[in-house]
């Protein structure tokens, strides 16, 4: 045994004792492995157990202060809780657990109950560490600490927030954005004046949520935004006037009809479909030829949706005559939206050989 | 003379021997690369999830459409509750399309009876070219009006995927497989790459499927994973963590994926028509459209990204026999060897990048070759140790270095799966599939090798029909799904 050991680690040719050594290493390596996947099992088991415990304690902890008037924000049991925390210090794992468990709460309260648990972080200076992280930390971490800090209403964090929000990170430059306005409302939304980066479908998605929460009489008007160069904010710009029903420069949109941007263009026919805008009716029609497909789709659903019957059914018909499928059932439906669901055997008729369309459109419309 | 070529026969074998050392070294390398570049894309990846709340997404009304295409051919005994638990994914804005791709038993019946189904007026675009359709139903139960039945002539899978790229209207497709479990947040999960998509346009967007033999599955849920209890089921359990958690998540590192699984992948409708949709030619048809979107863009010049998502969404059962490992295996080969054929312009052509120089010769190298190499290279030991002028030692040592290393690879696969997403809790499953992982080389591994060889040989025969695997299939009581009441909805009794 012992030779032919001897015979394969160190005698054999050239390539016998490399396979040999090579072999036995990826052997103890793989044994090694196994090895610490049962110790990583056993570590990651008891960070959760303490991570549980932890949450337990912080629950109950703020549970009492804001439900039990001795631990009330005024009472000495408030002080104690606030002394018990900060006296003994806190590891990165207690903070973010802290941190978490205040987060979650806060996001089942409002009013009176939301202030105490602002409040308590803030005397518990948990801002200092966040503060601290987010000049020095690495990106993830940096990123958690300003969702803390938007959370937290740590309002004098703003200005170091606004400079991610066009940072080259996209996660982090997302979470300074929804930061900045949960601090500062819609006026946050200055970052969208010089953004470089493209707005995503996600980002627009969360920014809109995030408006959606704050009183509408701070929302501003979204208007001065389409003369941005960033394609992707004059979209979203757009996407945001239909939804907050700013008609009162609705004009302003009408200039937009011949912007080289496909995704523009049928931004703006949802636009006026939200707005109820008839008067771009009109400049739909005189621009229709030169559009594409998918813009023609989207503008003939604006003309089904704020057209008239009288005016505008014949170009409909026409535009249901076109060989592009997407075009002709979008036409379809503009007929079936501006008669009311009115499809007469007349109209049949009149669509001839795309009289399918039509009744394609009909038995879509009972679901 | 004779001294001559016994001088040529020795440097013939020491040739042999080198080249089989470098081979088999260059393999190993590629595969710990491949790995490495795995963990850094999982660790980003999860780095990035700690922000991704997917609740955003279900809230929103702005999510963009996707219509879950499920093709079926004679599956009447499953697809009522297969429908049912694809109606009951969550996401805001989806369609289910159920294509019966012309079944001779009563799977439309089945469906038209639990689902309220009436045929409707339908007008059919045909951007890509198929079987007849027959009928569209749509169910008068608005509880189901999410579901669109489509009837069609028998034209096979890829064809009936087509007819669904055809009837769907929703920017984004998902083609699954009826028989996978799909989680509840599945389409959230494989729908945020596209929503997400900065300066680069996502095409398509993979999923990892699992092993579901051994788990414990109810309410269409897989509420616990657990290891196979079949060997070979467990075998296939290992390779399918190396394969998607090392494989396709390393290379989706450097955008270099080329194949998206048939049983979980969502695609830009638009641009999967553009390309024609499935081909019908092959039975690889899930990694063919994906080398042509890719093509198709590289020829336009424009900027693109396939996407991975790394987390367990699909759950299937894999084969338990032999036999069905053989149809399988034997399918997949073929599959590989017609797309490669198919787009083989690209083998090292720098007009496709990373694709053509990279992805391509990787395949061709390692997916389609590897094994026959493999196998002539056992035949080449056969005769030389038949002629007694085997290198004992040196073959004795290479079998212990590929041995040694295949067990490590599967090994770096548990470590990510522990480290990551946690699914086999129980510590004995990781001792099952540690098990497994040092049998499978000398048991499972060889019968691969003689499927891929005939996989081979059957396409170099023609041989081009799917040859569906049977399975032992979930029972209807483990796919009903906790879906929301459906009011009137009739219940159809299994067969």
């Amino acid at each position: 045994m012992t030779y032919w050991l001897e015979y394969y680690y160190f005698a054999s040719h050239y390539p016998t004792r490399v396979a040999a050594w090579l072999g036995t290493a990826m052997l103890l390596a793989s044994l090694a492995l196994i090895v610490f996947i049962f110790l990583s099992r056993k570590a990651s088991q008891r960070k959760t157990q303490r991570i549980e415990r932890l949450t337990d304690k912080y629950e109950t902890l703020l549970t009492n202060i804001l439900f039990e008037d001795t631990y009330a924000s005024y009472s000495k049991g408030y002080d104690r809780i606030v002394r018990s925390i900060t006296g003994k210090g806190l590891d990165k794992l207690k903070r973010e657990t802290l941190v978490h468990t205040i987060i979650k709460a806060k996001e089942n309260m409002m009013g009176e109950s939301d202030q105490i648990l602002t409040n308590f972080y803030h005397e518990l200076k948990l801002r200092s560490y966040a503060m601290r992280e987010m000049r020095t930390g690495k990106w993830y971490d940096k990123a958690f600490v300003i969702q803390e800090l938007g959370k937290m209403d740590v309002k004098e964090a703003l200005p170091t927030i606004m400079r991610y929000t066009d940072h080259p990170n996209p996660t982090l430059r997302a979470e300074a954005q929804y930061a900045a306005i949960d601090l500062a409302g819609g006026r946050a939304l200055g970052f969208l004046d010089d953004l470089k980066y493209p707005l995503s479908r996600w980002q627009q998605i969360r920014i809109t949520q995030e408006l959606e929460k704050i009183d509408p009489k701070e929302i501003p008007s979204f208007y001065y935004l389409l003369e941005n160069k960033n394609e992707s904010v004059v979209v979203f710009a757009i996407e945001l006037i239909g939804n907050f029903n700013q008609f009162e420069e609705a004009e302003k949109l009408l200039d937009m009809m011949t912007h080289p941007s496909s995704a523009v263009k049928v931004a703006l026919a949802d636009a006026f479909r939200a707005l109820e805008y008839e008067d771009a009716v009109p400049h739909i029609l005189a621009n229709y030829v030169e559009y594409s497909t998918e813009v023609k789709a989207a503008m003939l659903a604006a003309v089904g949706q704020v057209g008239n019957e009288e005016a505008h059914l014949d170009f409909l018909f026409e535009a249901l005559n076109t060989k592009d499928y997407r075009v002709a059932l979008a036409a379809a439906r503009a007929i079936y939206e501006i008669s009311f669901g009115k499809i007469t055997s007349d109209m049949l008729r009149r669509a001839g050989t795309r009289a399918l369309y039509l009744k394609h459109v009909v038995d879509e419309r009972k679901h | 003379m004779s001294g001559n070529i016994s001088e040529f026969l020795r440097m013939l074998i020491s040739a042999f021997e080198t080249g089989i050392f470098f081979y088999a070294v260059f393999v190993m390398a590629s595969y710990l690369i491949v790995s490495v570049l795995s963990v850094v894309t999982i660790t980003r990846y999860f780095r990035k999830k700690s922000f991704t709340d997917t609740d955003a997404l279900l809230r929103s009304d702005i999510a963009p459409g996707i219509s879950v295409l499920a093709p079926g051919y004679n599956e009447a005994t499953t697809v009522v509750h297969n429908i049912r638990s694809l109606l009951a994914l969550k996401y805001p804005n989806f369609n289910v399309i159920f294509v019966n791709d012309g079944s001779t038993d009563d799977t439309l019946k089945k469906c038209i009876e639990a689902f309220d189904l009436k045929p409707e007026y339908f007008a059919v675009r045909q951007a890509v070219k198929t079987k007849k359709v027959r009928g569209v139903y749509r169910s008068v139960n608005r509880s189901f009006k999410r579901l669109i039945v489509v009837d069609k002539e028998n034209g096979g899978k890829a064809d009936a995927l087509n007819t669904g790229l055809n009837i769907s209207e929703m920017p984004y497709v998902t083609c699954i497989d009826v028989d996978c479990i799909i989680t509840d947040d599945a389409l959230l999960q494989m729908m945020k790459p596209f929503v997400d998509e900065g300066k680069e346009k996502v095409i398509a967007s993979g999923g990892v499927v699992r092993v579901a033999n051994g788990c414990s599955v109810e309410d269409g849920r897989v509420l616990k994973v657990k290891a196979p209890k079949n060997l070979l089921a467990r075998f296939q359990a290992m390779e399918y963590l190396r394969a998607f958690l090392l494989g396709r998540v390393g290379w989706t590192y450097f955008d270099g994926m080329m194949l998206i699984s048939g049983a979980m992948g969502v695609f830009d409708r638009e641009l999967a028509l553009k390309v024609k949709g499935y081909d019908a030619r092959t039975v690889g048809e899930d990694m063919e459209i994906v080398i042509r979107m890719r093509k198709y863009l590289l020829r336009k010049k424009k900027k693109y990204k396939v996407h991975f998502v790394p987390d367990p969404l699909c759950w299937t059962e894999v084969p338990e026999s032999w036999s069905s490992i053989y149809k399988q295996r034997n399918r997949w080969t073929r599959g590989t060897i017609e797309t490669l054929r198919m787009h083989r312009d690209m083998f090292l052509n720098p007009r496709y990048k990373r694709i053509g120089l990279i992805s391509y010769p990787y395949w061709v190298l390692f997916e389609w070759l590897a094994p026959l190499l493999e196998t002539f290279g056992l035949i080449i030991t056969f005769y030389l140790a038949l002629f007694g002028v085997l290198n004992v030692a040196y073959f004795i040592a290479m079998i212990f270095l590929v041995y040694s290393f295949a067990v490590t690879y599967s090994m770096i696969a548990l470590l990510i799966e522990e480290l990551t997403f946690y699914q086999y809790n129980r510590i004995r499953d990781i001792i099952k599939l540690f098990l497994a992982a040092l049998l499978e080389p000398i048991v499972y591994h060889p019968y691969l090798l003689y499927c891929a060889v005939r996989g081979n040989y059957d396409f170099l025969l023609g041989k081009n029909n799917w040859e569906k695997f049977s399975r032992k299939g979930f029972t209807v009581q483990t796919r009903q799904v906790n879906a929301p009441n459906y009011g009137k909805q009739k219940t159809v009794a299994a067969n």
